[in-house]
This record gives C-alpha cells, sequence and structure tokens, in this order.
C-alpha cells in the first residue's frame, strides 16, 4: 500500500511509457492528492508530480499545458506512469523559492504592497487564457529571488476555466466561505482570494470557530478586521474588492498602486472605536496623518496666488504710472 | 490556523494514514450497473453519512450500503472526531459502510468536514464518471484504461472533468444527530451549507435532500428510532429546517438511515422529474 512519502530520497523512478530514469532528491512538499519531489534529470534538476490518482495526474497535465509559456506557472516537461507501481507523475519546472508569509507585521506594509501588485499581474496573465487559480492560498505563491519575474505561482490543481464550479480552494481565501459571492471561477474570486489574504495576514482568524458560525457573522468579522487595516486608502480598494466593483486584475492593480484619496471616508473611519491590537495603533496614526498634509498643500497654494496677486497689482501700478507720466 | 494541523499530527492514532489514503471506489466487479445507472438517466446518485460513532439500531449499515451501491447510489461516510472518541470499532465500521457502498471514507476533526465532504464528493463523482467513460472506451476502441498512453488519459480526463460539471447530481446528506454530535453540530450545519453552495453553482442539475437520525424528537414519539427526513430533494438547501435540526435522543440508527435515504431515490424516480423540465419562461407559444 502506498504510504505518505512514498518515496524516499536517493531512489530512482522509471517512466514506463518513455524509459526515462529520474532520481529522487528529496520531498518539496505533499499536498491533498499527491507530493512533490525535487528530482534529477538527465538535462537538469526539475520537480516531479506523484499522484496514485491518474486522473489528477492527467488533469493538472492538461492545465499545464493549456498555460505552457508565460504564465507564472511551471512549465511542463513530461508525463508518465511509474514502472511497476500504480503510480503517476508529471515532471515540470522546479521553483526554487520561499512561499509568501501567511501572517505580516505592521512593519511589513511596504512589502505586501509590492508582493499583492506582483500577484495582481500575474493574475492578470492567467485571466487573459480564460483560467482562474481558485486557490490563490500563500503557500501556493512562491518569491523567488533572481528571477523575472520574482513572484511565480504553484499547484494548478485549482486552476478552472472560467464560468465551472471551483472545486480546489481554502477556506481563509474563498469568497463564498466568507459570503462575498458563489464559488464560481471568474477573475473576481481571485481578486477576493488576494484580498482576503491582504487582510488575514495582519488579522489572523479563528477559522475553526468561525466555521461554525453563519456566513453572514464571518462577513461581519471581516468587516471589523478591515477597519484595523493599516492602510485605509487601500483598505478602500480591499472593499471595492468585496463589493465586487473590482472585477478585473488590471482595474485591481490600477486602483492598488494609486489608490484614490478618499477623505470623508477615512474619517468615517478614523471616527470608529478602535480595537485594542497590533495594527490598531498604526492605523490611528495613518489616519491622523492626513489633515496636516492637506494643511500644508493648502499653505503653498495661498502663497503663489497671493505672490501673483501681488506682482499682478505692481505690474498694474506700474503700467499706470508710466501711462500718466508719474514718473 | 496552525492548531488544528498540530493536534492533527500528534493526537491520531497509529492508523490514521490508512483512513485518510484516498481509497478507490470498488466498482470493478459492478461494472454492469454503474453502465446502466448512466445510460438510463445521466445523473449519479449519493449518499453523505456524516457520523462520530458506532451504529447500533436497525440494520447492518454495511448489508444496507451494499443495498444502495446495487441500486446504483455511492455511500461516503466521513466521521467527525474531536479528540479521536471514534475509536476503532467506528472507524472500521465507517470504513466498511464506505468499501461496500463503492465511496470513500474520512475521519477528520470538525474544522475540515467542510473540505473534506466537497473532497469526497466531487471525487466519487469523478471516479464514477471515470468508470462510464472507460467502460464506452473499451468497447468502441477496445482499450483498457491500463492501456491508455498519458497523453490519450489527459483528454479522457477532459471527458471526464467537463461530464462532471454537467451531469446530475441528487444527493442524500443523513446526520447523525445523537446526544455526542450536539457539539459539532453547528459546524455540521454549516459543512452543509458550504457543500451545498459549492455544488448548485456547477452547470448540471443538483438535488439534495437532508435526513437525520436518530428521530427521537418531540412529536415523533412513537416510533422513536425513525429516520426524520429534514428536507426532500429539493434544487436548494432549506437553511431554515436545517438550522431546526437538533440533537435527539437515541441510538445511531445507520442502516435504516441508508435506506431511508435509498427510499427518497426510488420515490423520486417514481415521480416526474421536474429537474427535466425546462427553466426557460413560457411566453404563449403553442407546439412539441
Amino acid at each position: 500500500m502506498p504510504a505518505a512519502g512514498r518515496f524516499q530520497p536517493g531512489v530512482w523512478v522509471t517512466g514506463r511509457w518513455t524509459g526515462e530514469r529520474f532520481w529522487v532528491e528529496r520531498l518539496l512538499g505533499a499536498g491533498a492528492n499527491g507530493e512533490v519531489y525535487l528530482v534529477r534529470t538527465r538535462r537538469g534538476r526539475a520537480a516531479m508530480k506523484v499522484s496514485s490518482l491518474a486522473g489528477d495526474i492527467a488533469l493538472e497535465w492538461s492545465v499545464m499545458e493549456a498555460l505552457r509559456g508565460g504564465s507564472y506557472f511551471p512549465e511542463p516537461m513530461l508525463i508518465d506512469d511509474v514502472e511497476g507501481a500504480a503510480l503517476y507523475f508529471y515532471v515540470m519546472e522546479w521553483i526554487p523559492g520561499r512561499p509568501l508569509p501567511a501572517r505580516l507585521t505592521p512593519a511589513d506594509a511596504g512589502r505586501m504592497v509590492k508582493l499583492v501588485a506582483h500577484v495582481a499581474a500575474g493574475l492578470g496573465l492567467l485571466h487573459q487564457r480564460g483560467y482562474a487559480f481558485c486557490d490563490l492560498k500563500p503557500e501556493n505563491v512562491l518569491w523567488c529571488d533572481g528571477f523575472t519575474p520574482p513572484l511565480r505561482f504553484v499547484d494548478v490543481g485549482g486552476v478552472t476555466p472560467f464560468g465551472r464550479s471551483v472545486r480546489q480552494f481554502t477556506p481563509a481565501v474563498d469568497r463564498a466561505f466568507w459570503d462575498l459571492g458563489t464559488r464560481e471561477s471568474d477573475p473576481a474570486y481571485d481578486l477576493c482570494a488576494l484580498a482576503l489574504w491582504c487582510v488575514t495576514a495582519w488579522v489572523p482568524p479563528n477559522l475553526a470557530a468561525l466555521a461554525s458560525q453563519p456566513p453572514a457573522v464571518r462577513r461581519a468579522w471581516l468587516d471589523r478586521a478591515l477597519r484595523n487595516f493599516p492602510m485605509p486608502e487601500r483598505a478602500a480598494v480591499l472593499r471595492d474588492v468585496f463589493a465586487g466593483r473590482l472585477q478585473t486584475s488590471a482595474a485591481f492593480l490600477q486602483a492598488w498602486q494609486h489608490p484614490p484619496l478618499r477623505p470623508s471616508r477615512m474619517l468615517g473611519h478614523a471616527g470608529h472605536p478602535r480595537h485594542a491590537g497590533v495594527s490598531g495603533g498604526t492605523s490611528a496614526s495613518a489616519g491622523l496623518r492626513l489633515p496636516p498634509a492637506g494643511k500644508r498643500r493648502h499653505d503653498w497654494t495661498d502663497r503663489v496666488m497671493w505672490g501673483a496677486v501681488a506682482s499682478l497689482a505692481g505690474v498694474a501700478a506700474w503700467a499706470w504710472g508710466t501711462w500718466l507720466h508719474w514718473f | 490556523m496552525p492548531q488544528p494541523s498540530r493536534m492533527q499530527s500528534s493526537g491520531g492514532c497509529a492508523g490514521r494514514n490508512v483512513w485518510r489514503e484516498t481509497r478507490p471506489y470498488c466498482l470493478a466487479r459492478d461494472k454492469l450497473e454503474v453502465e446502466e445507472l448512466t445510460a438510463k438517466q445521466g445523473v449519479i446518485r449519493q449518499v453523505l453519512v456524516i457520523t462520530d460513532g458506532c451504529s447500533n439500531v436497525g440494520e447492518d449499515p454495511v448489508a444496507c450500503a451494499e443495498r444502495a451501491r446495487r441500486a446504483g447510489v455511492i455511500v461516503n461516510v466521513i466521521g467527525v472526531v474531536d479528540q479521536g472518541e471514534i475509536g476503532r470499532q467506528g472507524q472500521m465500521e465507517a470504513m466498511s459502510i464506505a468499501d461496500a457502498g463503492g465511496g470513500m471514507c474520512r475521519i477528520v476533526r470538525p474544522s475540515e468536514l467542510s473540505a473534506t465532504a466537497q473532497m469526497v464528493t466531487h471525487q466519487t463523482m469523478q471516479m464514477t464518471l471515470q468508470q462510464v467513460v472507460h467502460q464506452q472506451l473499451l468497447q468502441v476502441v477496445g482499450k483498457p484504461a491500463e492501456d491508455l498512453t498519458p497523453a490519450e488519459r489527459a483528454r479522457v480526463m477532459q471527458v471526464v472533468d467537463r461530464l462532471e460539471e454537467e451531469v446530475g447530481l441528487e444527493m442524500v446528506v443523513a446526520i447523525d444527530v445523537s446526544a455526542s454530535m450536539k457539539d459539532k453540530m453547528p459546524t455540521v450545519r454549516e459543512a452543509i451549507r458550504d457543500l451545498a453552495l459549492s455544488l448548485q453553482v456547477r452547470q448540471g442539475p443538483f438535488e439534495v435532500a437532508v435526513i437525520a437520525f436518530p428521530g427521537d424528537f418531540p412529536g415523533n414519539e412513537e416510533s422513536p428510532a425513525a429516520v426524520r427526513v429534514v428536507q426532500p430533494f429539493q434544487p436548494q438547501l432549506d437553511a431554515d429546517a436545517l438550522a431546526r435540526v437538533l440533537v435527539a435522543r437515541g441510538g445511531t440508527p445507520t442502516g435504516p438511515a441508508i435506506l431511508r435515504a435509498l427510499e427518497l431515490f426510488s420515490t423520486k424516480q417514481a415521480e416526474p422529474g421536474f429537474a427535466d423540465l425546462p427553466e426557460r419562461r413560457w411566453t404563449g407559444e403553442t407546439g412539441t
């Protein structure tokens, strides 16, 4: 019976159809339907996804082939069966990188802005081909130093053509779990997942407790968490995603990188009672920084205006004086 | 949520991996029945049993599951445990039921219930369809599934995948509501709601019925072992009816619950299926 971690490091795996041999270096990760190993091939190091489910391997392979070239997903190399065992595998590009952090501290704000922009760009490429990622959890997004772009997606298990039902997802970043929409594959589903990662990275939810609550209660939790978001102007962007006002990754990227200033909204949020928390102080100070900024700009335009008026008056006086021969 | 996973790794019993291992369905010896099932109406029928212990009232659940499979109904079992109180006997039984019912068995903690219910439904649907398509291939091309090259298999799976999205699905969710389920009921309720949410957005028709066992609740004193129908087959889940399901007194009649589910399927087949009627608005045109 095949058990978890079915290949030990150092084992040779032979393909039934190609006869190709692979040397297993180590286990990279284990998922719901199989494992991914780092292997050595005669062309170099690669990643090998192995499963006892022939169907899942075949389906994931079809998706990778559809995304071949110019996507953030690893390139597919070859598909085969394990010789002498009821195991199936495909070999793909190895992506050495670190997964996105599931938790962030307020000091990470700048880093988050950059990461989210990169993810949105990758989603844009995927959406152009008519697919949604659907299982956009932080573990499935790798930061790879030295790569361009420096961010890659792994695990095509959830990738679904638009219009179909989503069948692999993670509650923390699932639109339907948070009562924000359906579980149908569309570009907004991914944007929602990305926005949910932003929120839950700051304020970790107790998912086990929320899972026994009706969806409306989960949504109320999310609204509270958003109020504590340390970047108020970007919280407004996230709110737009949750309300379905931002539907494409291009629109989201634009709004995320140039968040519109909404003074009235931000004043409204500054007025809310704040919960004691890590991010509470930061968001309060971020909210308070705006009025002085506005005042400074006011002073500057004032000076320009009065300067212009004064010089105009001077020029006019000089012109009249010359005209009337006072000088 | 790092806590549940940590508990999982330390608290599981020695045989946990065996139960969590993906169990391929056992339809190999019933190919004829599967074929008959889909040829007849292109509908997949499943029972999902959610329980936390051993059956101790009524018919043998394994025999009932066997009957279900013969009738073309797949039985999946999910055991919900808090700290492994289901015991070896409960695990053995859950596995035997799923085995006899041609389905899958998983033992999980409440927080994993929602994801597990959906995974189990998806995988058994996929396997049923895969079986049907392979059977067709064997007849048309004369090639057994094992002889397909990976590239051919990928193409077959694309067909299976599309079928899974478009095929009709009828599902009976059978919930164990014995006293020990009390603390888990809110999670179970939300998990069922979540499952329906996922299945409703499929392109194919979907109908769900919910039954609860034991049925000993106020107003049903005369037959306490009876299984209670929370909602008959409907395209949507009745969240209010589900919210009214409370823990009942009595044993765990898992066998009778499976039989009740089969009854629901057969009465549904007897009456004309409204799922076959078009959803479009009739604007007065006549003729065929």
